[in-house]
């Protein structure tokens, strides 16, 4: 066979992968701010333990841990597929823009139309109402991006743009927040420090489901992800409708990224840096692989920076941007300054 | 602006823990004056005012400033700067906590200007704003330099978050306005918080008045806080903020508001936490420890318990939500932002311990009514 | 612009049982630019038969790689149209042209990473299942493709780490495994050193043969162009000539498409050269392979060979070794060599 050893070193990489986000996901369970006891943890899942304990378990740390699961897994494998569709190995969500763009969504909806419903209800219409404005925010950025890339060949014009639109909206929403209600504004302001915590149940459905459709959009896209790996010329030769694909790509990254900034806040870094790790450890360039492995690493990234964040113990926690910062930026770093430049490393 | 007034409000809110580590209990009027960053020094022909601290690290640092009447000579060795002609006609302000100050002196026809006017609770003020009496200055970093000094105050009273020489106030200093600092936010005794009345007496040439409104607060203050001591069997625990997101700022306990807490026969529930600064925990910590709450004071800005559900829906689940003993200061507040708590309390220390008193000790004030707080339903 | 070609074109007769792959009637190519309309070239009529291979050549601007696109169905014809194996290039389902027709661009490849196996593999597109699977089948025509472009043993690098020719035979082979008649490259061999230009170039044209693939590739080495090509369209200002290269250059359109006051363009030898500027006659006397580069070798120094020349240049030969001797009215001198013959004729001040 074609295949040398590295090949055969996949199939052991990913149940690696997998295993190590089983046993970060059951260590986020077990590890919280305050002393609980693993047997009294885990007879609190089965609804035999105290009632506060069942109240920490089930409304604090379960869904704490399911949203990092997904929302690591969706934050990266949106950033895979705009390194992918930008030919970009610095482009990701937050880089672009494109997690401001979610902001800015989110941002209108709160600030200019709060009478409508108060922005933190944990009711089922409000959780959807955000995700559809984060989303749509997220993909008119992504929008302007996409037609930026396509005229200009120069990744880093790319990237420019990217920056200054984040600029931008934080402008305009500034102003927004000169212009609106006290408690509107409180609420806004939170919002952007990120954070994993404070998501009802309803509203965790709603991830769900949102994370789980961009990422079966995403692996339906494996095909001609990897053709576009060698160009659009050649995609385009090769049977790839190109207007297409091109606007699934940016729905599916809209709804990914969108619906995580939505409920957890601009997440910092994991989207660029992960899809990177994952092709380190996976050492392939093919997609059918690399959505699925980003994902899986995405989840146990995030997983284990949660768990990071509450090291400090006695309660004191360390936000969780700043870890997932200080996990991405020298990976980013790595890219940067790789032996060859940028495109080595892609 | 919105985003400034809630900025000085999270500010305020962190800064009202900051405290030395020297942790006096509550005590006499003497104790208050010896632990204030205030001292006062009356010499024959002129007064002598050293604010130590007058903002957040300031190491120690002293500013010295020296009240004369208006036509006599200045002393030697006493530089022009630091003198203040006493009283003063045309003030500018900072604070709605100022404006408090002023009023309670009955000396509000002092002002000619003020920063963030909008945030008074006071009722003359938008009127006086409105009839050009009193100008809006604006705010720490935006202030409006050139209206300050075309104002030609004979004094700013200001209140520095950061350092000055580097912000403005330091400019207008330099420009020739009289800048004086007013650290009464710092202070972490609310009676030695009430004590800065006096500086707005000697600026206003009431002091008798500022001495004896003083007298009279602590003196009210000190009795009710001992018959709470000697009455009091068991006491309450009480759980104070609220969570932003994930983050729960706690206050420590050797804050103003412990303090309150404690001599209104209350007990806290972080009574162990002893900081110069609000400490960040997450929710879920202070979610264990707050089942053994009794009575949960100032949850954020909630005036209901929806209000309070929508910010964190766990946290209504708390015996202390669910049995109804939540209450906050919401009840004498404007429809722009403005709340008395921030102003007339800092200078009816007395009224606010009657507050809590009632909210903890119903049974020793049956008749009163919380004059700041309101209980959430 | 008129192509003044035009008419002998189409006096071409076809000779039985000569299939053509691609042929175009009358087609204006160019692009919009702006809200205008760019016309790069009109009144294009060219043909391609099966199993040739074909050199685009022409200066730069001259509109190659719009041609190509435009056959490939990358960009729109302006008007006209073209035929590929007798159907007309719109016509065919989006489904069977890339089975029809495969295409090499001189976009260079971003992403590094990519391994030899993985980028041929990647031909296959057009036939794999939804997510890209390759059959046994499958595996075997990248193989195969992989064996012709001598390409096997690199299977498992990537990209970055293999050297320009190969990355070139990677993407031919590429081409390949994706299994059309007609391969349409443009500028393979941009950027190559010379070896590994002729043996592109030489693999091209043994596609053809053993495989019988039809092969439209542009290029500015004309040399390698001339030698292997079995067709030339050559594009020039006025247009563009359709014929055999040897055809071309006896008609003098290859020289005239060239022309210019710095080359001139040697019918015998199909070659180009810089044109010369002082002409001091001088006689040659030699035979063999020295002769043809002795005088190379003169006329670069500008001199030109005139038999009734006064300086005489000789070429001995004896036991291997040879001797240019110069003979003139005052000596005779000689050289083992031709640099030391021009370094003396130069001191001479002949030069």
């Amino acid at each position: 066979m074609m295949m040398k050893g590295h090949a055969k070193a996949i199939p052991l990489v990913i149940t690696g992968l997998l295993a190590a986000m089983t046993v970060f996901f059951i260590a986020d369970i077990l590890i919280g701010s305050t002393d609980m006891s693993a047997s009294e943890v885990l007879r609190s899942l089965f609804g035999k333990g105290t009632p506060q304990g069942e109240i920490i378990v089930m409304q604090f740390r379960l869904p704490k841990a399911i949203t990092a699961l997904f929302a690591g897994a969706a934050m990266s494998v949106s950033g895979l597929i705009m390194q992918t569709l930008f030919r970009n190995p610095l482009a990701g969500p937050d880089v672009l823009g494109i997690s401001s763009g979610a902001g800015l969504g989110v941002a209108l909806t709160v600030l200019a139309f709060s009478p409508l419903f108060s922005f933190a209800t944990t009711s089922a219409f409000a959780g959807w109402s955000l995700i559809l404005a984060a989303c749509a925010g997220a993909g008119a950025v992504m929008m302007v991006i996409l037609a930026v890339s396509m005229r200009m060949k120069d990744i880093m014009t790319v990237l420019i743009v990217g920056l200054l639109l984040a600029s931008a909206i934080s402008a305009v929403v500034s102003l927004l927040q000169y212009f609106s209600n006290e408690t509107a504004l409180r609420t806004y302001v939170i919002w952007t420090m990120g954070n994993l915590g404070n998501i009802s149940w309803q509203q965790l459905r709603a991830l769900v489901l949102a994370a789980v459709a961009g990422l079966s959009m995403a692996f339906m896209m494996v095909k001609p992800l990897n053709a576009m790996l060698m160009g659009e010329t050649f995609s385009r030769t090769v049977g790839v409708r190109m207007k297409r694909t091109r606007v699934l790509l940016l729905v599916a990254a809209s709804i990914l990224a969108g619906s995580v900034t939505a409920f957890c806040g601009p997440l910092a870094f994991i989207g660029v840096a992960v899809p990177h790790i994952a092709r380190l450890l996976l050492g392939t360039t093919d997609h059918r692989i690399l959505v699925p492995g980003t994902a899986v690493t995405g989840a146990l990234t995030l997983l284990a920076s949660d768990i990071i964040s509450t090291a400090p113990g006695g309660g004191h926690i360390i936000p969780v941007n700043t870890v997932t910062s200080l996990i991405g930026i020298p990976v980013v770093l790595w890219i940067i300054l790789g032996r060859k430049g940028i495109g080595r490393r892609f | 602006m919105r985003l400034q007034y809630l900025l000085t409000c999270l500010i305020f809110l962190a800064c009202s823990c900051h405290h030395s580590a020297d942790q006096t209990h509550r005590g006499s009027l003497f104790q208050a004056g010896e632990t204030s960053r205030l001292t006062i020094e009356e010499k024959t022909g002129f007064t002598r005012l050293v604010i130590r601290d007058p903002w957040q690290n300031a190491g120690g640092a002293e500013l010295e400033y020296y009240l004369l009447p208006r036509n006599s000579e200045i002393p030697a060795g006493i530089r022009e700067e630091q003198v203040i002609r006493v009283p003063v006609s045309r003030m500018i302000i900072m604070s709605t906590t100022h404006l408090a100050m002023l009023r309670a002196l009955d000396a509000t026809d002092l002002l000619v200007g003020m920063a963030g006017p909008q945030i008074a609770y006071d009722s003359l003020i938008p009127d006086a704003v409105a009839r050009g009496i009193v100008r809006d200055v604006g705010y720490e970093g935006t202030l409006n330099s050139e209206l300050i000094v075309s104002l030609d105050p004979d004094v700013l009273v200001a209140y520095g978050v950061t350092a000055p020489s580097a912000g403005q106030l330091g400019r207008l200093s330099s420009m020739g306005v009289r800048v004086v600092y007013d650290a009464d936010y710092l202070e972490e005794d609310p009676l030695a918080r009430c004590r800065w009345i006096k500086l707005f007496g000697l600026l206003t040439g009431k002091q008798a008045m500022a001495d004896s409104l003083f007298k009279d607060v602590s003196a009210r203050y000190d009795d009710l806080a001992e018959r709470v001591r000697n009455s009091v069997h068991e006491r309450p625990s009480v759980l104070l903020g609220a969570p932003w997101e994930d983050v729960w700022y706690i206050s420590p306990s050797n804050s103003y508001i412990g303090r309150l807490i404690a001599d209104a026969g209350g007990d806290y529930l972080f009574s162990d936490l002893k900081e110069n600064n609000s400490v960040p925990f997450s929710v879920e910590a202070v979610f264990k420890r707050a089942a053994d709450a009794d009575i949960w004071i100032n949850p954020g800005t909630s005036e209901n318990m929806k209000e309070l559900a929508a910010t964190d829906h766990r946290l209504a689940t708390l015996p202390v939500c669910t049995q109804g003993e939540v209450w906050n200061n919401r009840k004498r507040i404007t429809g722009e932002g403005g709340n008395d708590y921030w102003e007339s309390a800092v200078v009816r220390p007395d009224l606010l311990l009657m507050d809590f008193v009632s909210i903890i000790h119903p049974e020793l004030l049956p008749e009163y009514t919380p004059y700041y707080y309101l209980k959430l339903e | 612009m008129d192509n003044p070609w035009q008419e002998r074109n189409r006096e071409e007769i076809l000779m039985d049982g000569q299939k053509i792959i691609a042929e175009t009637f009358d087609l204006a190519i160019g692009y919009h630019s702006r809200g205008r309309i760019n016309t790069v070239m009109q009144n294009v009529s060219l043909r391609a038969g099966t199993g040739e291979l074909v050199a685009v050549i022409g200066r730069n601007g001259t509109g190659k790689s719009t041609l190509l696109r435009t056959l490939v169905s990358l960009q729109p014809a302006l008007s006209g149209r073209v035929e590929i194996r007798g159907e007309a290039l719109h016509r065919i389902c989006s489904a069977d042209l890339p089975r029809t027709i495969s295409f090499t661009s001189t976009e260079p490849v971003s992403v590094q990473n990519i391994r030899v196996h993985e980028a041929v593999a990647l031909g296959r597109f057009p036939y794999t299942n939804w997510i890209g699977t390759l059959t046994p089948e499958d595996e075997e025509t990248v193989k195969e493709a992989m064996e012709v472009t001598g390409i096997s043993s690199l299977a498992g690098r990537r990209l970055d780490s293999i050297s320009d020719g190969e990355r070139q035979r990677t993407l031919i082979a590429r081409s390949l495994a994706q299994d059309t008649s007609l391969l349409v490259m443009d500028e393979p061999t941009a950027f190559l050193d010379l070896p590994s230009r002729y043996s592109i170039v030489s693999l091209l044209r043994r596609l053809t043969r053993e495989k019988g693939k039809s092969v439209i590739y542009s290029t500015h080495d004309l040399d390698t162009a001339i030698n292997e090509a079995d067709r030339i369209w050559l594009m020039t200002a006025d247009g563009i000539a359709d014929g055999a290269p040897e055809d071309l250059i006896l008609t003098g359109t290859m020289e005239k498409a060239f022309e210019s006051p710095m080359l001139t363009f040697s019918s015998t030898d199909g070659t180009f050269s810089v044109v010369r500027e002082r002409k001091i006659p001088v006689a040659l006397e030699a035979e063999g392979p020295g002769a043809k580069l002795t005088e190379k070798a003169l006329y670069r120094c500008g001199y030109s060979i005139d038999m009734k020349a006064r300086l005489k240049v000789k070429l001995v030969e004896s036991e291997g070794e040879r001797l240019w001797l110069l003979v003139s009215d005052t000596d005779n001198e000689s050289f083992a060599s031709i640099h030391d013959l021009l370094f003396r004729l130069s001191a001479r001040a002949y030069c």
